[in-house]
């Protein structure tokens, strides 16, 4: 008798699930051509590259495109940048992100929640090049705002674009005023999927706001949360080029706080661009955003399993 | 009959390029009788008899880099020229239109790509050497020889130049590239505050001028050395840089020299950067240009500087005056007139290694040096709709049209022989015979012909580059409070950045170069 | 007792709120007037928010390009409905498989998906086959398909949406009831996933709007051009020439600084004007689940 069912079992479970396989089908064959074939590209990084022999043809030269990444005095300053920058904007990102969602959502009006949604993702669609132009508006030595307001305070002219001490905060500031409005909608839409009926039962329970939020919104916002974290894990060794090429004005003095693996990348192959080497410098940024992602997923997986992302 | 003038053809392009290479510095006469030698048996006929008339016309595309105009009368133009060189040389044309920004993006896209894309502009957007060490442009030796014989007569003298390991790569877009480097000034300013600028002016002539003009009107600016991305040291001082910013070495008064030297190390260098330092201490430039955005020319244009940068020729003379300016502009220039390899290179074209039919693409790249009825028509357009004449040669834009809304017109590129073609007013009749004697009274560096193959050294010279755009810009606008310490510390990172590596492998391969001419 | 807790908090909200909606528009509003400003006053006196001088100068050079520029727009629009339409639809479905648990092969299908987010074969090769083997050249489909149409991140938003945020009950219930998966899907997930499918939705819209790199490498054909394609043509030819030098190009026929400020303007001020549609469908979204769930 067991014997009989087992196959059929099998066979209408194979059924059922055959409409999931075709409705994937789409998304997974977009992802073969436009990822997966073109990453025979890869290779590229450890090759001399030559349009005419293409990249097939090309020479091997081992890990020679590599090396302006690893032997430069500026090794250690990049990646300690990128990274302590990187952090930076995660763990702020998300408290920022989860704090200004949970106001909005406290919101009663529709029209002004409408409006301070609006404005407060005006900074996204603005590009770098002109964030930086409004930027040095602000900070200009000669008649920049805040050294006006400075002025009427009596406090002297602040050189802003020749102290680095300042810089960290300024990138900080901008990266987050720049990309607040993006996060904040994530989280905003995991909250508005959060049952009413939770809160309902909360509020006959007398419980404040607070007790609420720490209750019940924070904890159903985890999953989102760590799925946002182990995903900016991958991308922790690339950077903003725009922000930290364009904010700073190229400033020579200021690079020790400003520089990072992707603006060398650029700095360096400038003036003699070199395809293979910045393929090379991609490579190196994905090996390890790799290996943090999985290394992050898999203490994540010890955890909570069903957070794990694969 | 038309195999023995073939064969006599080949024989004297054959000579030809023997005594181009065998030749160094009498290269200059020997071009010349070469060039009157393949004229004389060289009619239309011997062209001809290397073109299958019997194919289909091949479609050559060539480029034109614009400024993102939409140039809706390519068409027309495209049949204009196919009138012309179906029945001279079975060839059709395609204009393909690229934005300059995006031009060595997309080249390189289009020939790894296979596109249809067969004459590129060279050194325009990406130096010849890359493109020929990238695998971009093909040797064009052969084809000289064989297809390009009028343009090889014409160009014998600058072709060493677009020489790399002993091939040819590209043909000079222009057949009279030599310039001096120098200023150009706001003639109405000086006269307003009783300035004169001699030619070969020095920097401390310009210090003494930059008082004057700070004590007349205290809002005024000397120059301005915008955001630092570009050096000036090649303006105030003779000076061959092998296309490397600098960062290669150079040689000082390369007309005799022929070491090189580390420019960063150099009491040239160090004296350069100590003037501007004095010079933004005295307010002669300005103090924020490395931050403002702005670059010399939009200041200088605004009537807020005395002169800027700008390299002196008859060509150059012309689009300044070209320039619509509410002053008169006038050109002084500081290092002669010489004949580089950078001043070669800067425009040429070449054949992508995508090209599905080089010959024919020589074919049509030879007619454009010979006619000029061709020539006129992919660079101006078609008469009357794009052109008025002014004079015989000279033309203007017909009335409301301008080069931004025109239908047709190229803005960087330009190929053939210059003197048998139109140019745009304010140029007068005379610019032809100015460009002459401009030419003729070029010098050549020593190095001419010679060009750095960087593929030993390509590690050491990114990582010399991003140590430049650290320091150089702060130490080049003045900005440095310490000049000495910062230079100190600038070349302290250039050595660990390798930067001596770079120059003895250049030393090396010039050394042979010229143990080989 | 509660009530005044309410208050309380949304008094405060509305205090932080507008802190930030200041710090957010005054950079605006400086824009917009630094796109008004005198182009030599700019010059001088750099930007403020009391400009010696106004002048409509760069919005003028806009407007001699109007046709081209309305040409565009109207690229844009198309490519932004299809691209957002069919983008969401892969999305979604992909999600929704993704998300079902007990699915085999789940956790690979997963993996493959999240590694795209870490490399990729670069320009070169996508092009190569994009060009030579689809042949989207100078087609409408090179500004739709390359890199924008699906990403994994949206997947995963829209996949952890299904997965943690949605009643499981309701996917048993219906199960239960015989219905296939694609009924479930269509019938409940996606009525019940509004808020993220706007989300979700509204950042493939601003991809779309905001895409200037498929038009660079893609396009020859001008008149092909969306609006940013335009806006970036005419700001690189700004930017290309404030940082080379090059000889025999008359800087007079190139519009200036202020110029890009104007363009900026011209691109963002469309996404503002649609973007409170859109949030309709975050209330929509809350009164859905109010009342189903």
């Amino acid at each position: 008798m067991e014997h009989q069912v087992m196959p059929k079992k099998k066979k209408k479970k194979w059924k059922h699930w055959l409409p999931l396989y075709l409705m994937g089908i789409p998304g997974m064959a977009y992802l073969l051509i436009n990822n997966y074939i073109p990453l025979y590209g890869l290779q590229i990084a450890f090759k001399k590259f030559n349009f005419n022999k293409g990249i097939w043809g090309s020479k091997w030269v081992g890990f020679d495109n590599f090396e302006y990444l690893f032997t430069s005095v500026q090794a250690f300053r990049i990646t300690r940048n990128t990274l302590l920058y990187n952090l930076a904007f995660i763990l702020l990102g998300m408290v920022l992100g989860v704090t200004v969602a949970i106001l909005i959502n406290e919101i009663v009006g529709e029209k002004i929640k409408k409006f301070y949604q609006t404005v407060i993702l005006l900074p996204y669609l603005m590009s770098m090049v002109i964030i930086a132009y409004l930027v040095y508006a602000y900070l200009s030595p000669t008649n920049g705002l805040f050294n006006s307001i400075l002025n009427t305070f009596g406090i002297e002219d602040i050189n802003w674009y020749g102290e680095k001490k300042y810089w960290p905060f300024i990138l900080v500031f901008v990266n987050q005023w720049k990309n607040i409005g993006f996060g904040m909608i994530f989280y905003l839409s995991s909250i508005l999927g959060i049952s009413k009926d939770y809160y309902e039962a909360a509020q006959i329970d007398g419980a404040t706001k607070w007790q609420q939020i720490r209750k019940i919104t924070i904890p159903l916002l985890a999953p989102t949360i760590i799925t946002l974290l182990i995903i900016s894990m991958g991308q922790i060794f690339r950077s903003d080029f725009g922000l930290f090429y364009q904010i700073p004005m190229r400033q020579g003095s200021l690079m020790p706080v400003t520089d990072t693996i992707d603006t060398f990348v650029y700095r360096s192959l400038m003036q003699k661009p070199n395809m293979a080497m910045s393929s090379a410098a991609g490579f190196y940024q994905s090996v390890v955003g790799f290996i943090l992602i999985v290394t992050v997923n898999a203490i994540v997986r010890k955890k909570s399993k069903e957070n794990a992302m694969f | 009959m038309k195999n023995m003038k073939k064969f006599l053809a080949l024989l004297l392009a054959l000579i030809l390029v023997v005594s181009m290479t065998a030749c160094g510095k009498s290269a200059d006469k020997s071009g010349e009788t070469g060039a009157q030698a393949t004229k004389a048996p060289s009619t239309d006929g011997q062209t001809e008899s290397l073109i299958n008339f019997d194919e289909e016309p091949y479609e050559v595309a060539i480029e034109n880099v614009t400024l993102g105009q939409e140039y809706a009368d390519t068409a027309a133009v495209e049949a204009a020229i196919n009138a012309i060189t179906v029945p001279a040389i079975n060839c059709k044309v395609k204009i393909v239109n690229y934005h300059i920004a995006d031009h060595a993006t997309k080249v390189s896209l289009a020939v790894a790509g296979g596109d249809k894309l067969d004459l590129i502009n060279t050194g325009l957007t990406t130096a010849l050497s890359t493109l020929v060490s990238d695998g971009v442009v093909i040797s064009l030796d052969e084809l000289l020889a064989e297809r390009g014989k009028e343009l090889l007569a014409k160009a014998v003298n600058l072709v060493k130049a677009t020489t790399v390991d002993g091939e040819v790569y590209a043909v000079p877009a222009s057949l009279y590239p030599s310039k001096a480097n120098g200023i150009g000034y706001n003639q109405q300013m000086a006269d307003e505050y009783g300035i004169t600028i001699p030619e070969n002016v020095t920097l401390e002539q310009l210090t003494a001028i930059g008082a004057k003009l700070k004590a007349a009107n205290p809002d005024l600016y000397l120059n301005t050395q915008g955001d630092g991305s570009l050096t000036s040291l090649n303006v105030y001082y003779d000076l061959e840089a092998f296309g490397g910013d600098l960062n290669y070495g150079v040689i000082f008064d390369p007309l005799n020299s022929t070491s090189i030297v580390n420019a960063y190390e150099s009491e040239q260098y160090k004296e350069y950067c100590k003037v501007f330092k004095n010079w933004k201490d005295l307010g002669y430039i300005p103090a924020d240009s490395l931050t403002n955005g702005q670059n010399g020319q939009d200041v200088f244009n605004a009537g807020q500087t005395l002169y800027q940068w700008i390299s002196v020729s008859p060509t150059s003379e012309q689009v300044v005056a070209g320039k619509g300016l509410s002053f008169t502009e006038t050109l002084v220039p500081i290092t002669p007139n010489e004949l580089s390899t950078a001043a070669v290179q800067e425009f040429a074209w070449g054949i992508t290694s995508s090209c599905d039919r080089p010959d024919k693409a020589m074919d049509f790249l030879n007619f454009l040096y010979t006619n000029a009825e061709v020539a006129n028509l992919l660079q101006y357009g078609i008469e009357g709709t794009h052109y008025v004449k002014v004079s015989d040669n000279i033309i203007t834009y017909p009335e409301g049209v301008n080069p931004m809304s025109i239908g047709y017109g190229r803005i960087f590129t330009q190929f053939g022989d210059t003197l048998q073609q139109f140019q745009l007013a304010p140029a007068t009749e005379s610019y032809y015979d100015d460009l002459k004697a401009f030419a003729a009274e070029a010098k050549p560096t020593k190095t001419l012909g010679y060009v750095f193959n960087t593929d030993n050294v390509a590690t050491e010279i990114a990582a010399v580059a991003s140590v430049v755009s650290e320091y150089r810009p702060v130490l080049e606008t003045g900005m440095s409070d310490n000049v000495d310490a910062t230079l100190a510390e600038f070349n302290a990172a250039l050595k660990d950045a390798g930067i001596e590596k770079i120059i003895s492998e250049n030393q090396a391969q010039l050394d042979a170069w010229l143990a080989e001419q | 007792m509660r009530r005044s807790d309410q208050k309380y908090w949304e008094l405060s909200a509305h205090i932080v709120l507008i802190i930030m909606s200041f710090l957010a528009i005054m950079p605006f509003v400086l824009l917009l007037i630094a796109s008004f400003t005198d182009d030599k006053v700019a010059l001088l006196q750099g930007y403020s928010y009391l400009p010696k001088k106004l002048s409509l100068a760069a919005y003028g050079y806009i407007w001699n390009e109007a046709q081209t520029i309305l040409r565009a727009y109207g690229i844009t629009i198309t490519i932004t409905v299809i691209g957002t339409l069919v983008g969401m639809m892969i999305t979604t479905m992909l999600a929704f498989m993704l998300s079902r648990e007990g699915l085999p092969g789940r956790k690979v299908l997963n993996f493959l998906l999240i590694f795209t987010m870490l490399f990729n074969g670069g320009l070169v090769p996508q092009y190569i086959l994009y060009s030579s083997t689809f042949h989207i050249k100078d087609t409408l489909f090179a500004l739709i398909v390359p890199n924008l149409l699906m990403n994994a991140f949206n997947v995963i938003l829209v996949k952890n949406y299904f997965q943690y945020s949605l009643p499981t009950e309701l996917f048993e219930a219906a199960r239960i009831d015989g219905a296939s998966e694609f009924t479930v899907f269509k019938i409940i997930a996606l009525p019940l996933s509004k808020p993220i499918l706007a989300t979700v939705g509204m950042m493939t819209a601003i991809s779309y709007w905001n895409d200037w790199q498929n038009g660079m490498y893609y396009l020859n054909n001008t008149k092909l051009f969306s609006i940013q394609s335009i806006l970036n043509a005419i700001n690189n030819s700004v930017q290309f020439l404030a940082t080379n030098s090059i000889e025999g190009v008359r800087m007079d026929e190139i519009p200036s600084t202020t110029v890009r400020m104007a363009i900026c303007v011209v691109g963002v001020i469309p996404i503002i004007i649609a973007y409170p549609f859109f949030q309709k469908y975050f209330v929509k979204g809350i009164t859905m689940g109010a009342v189903k769930g």
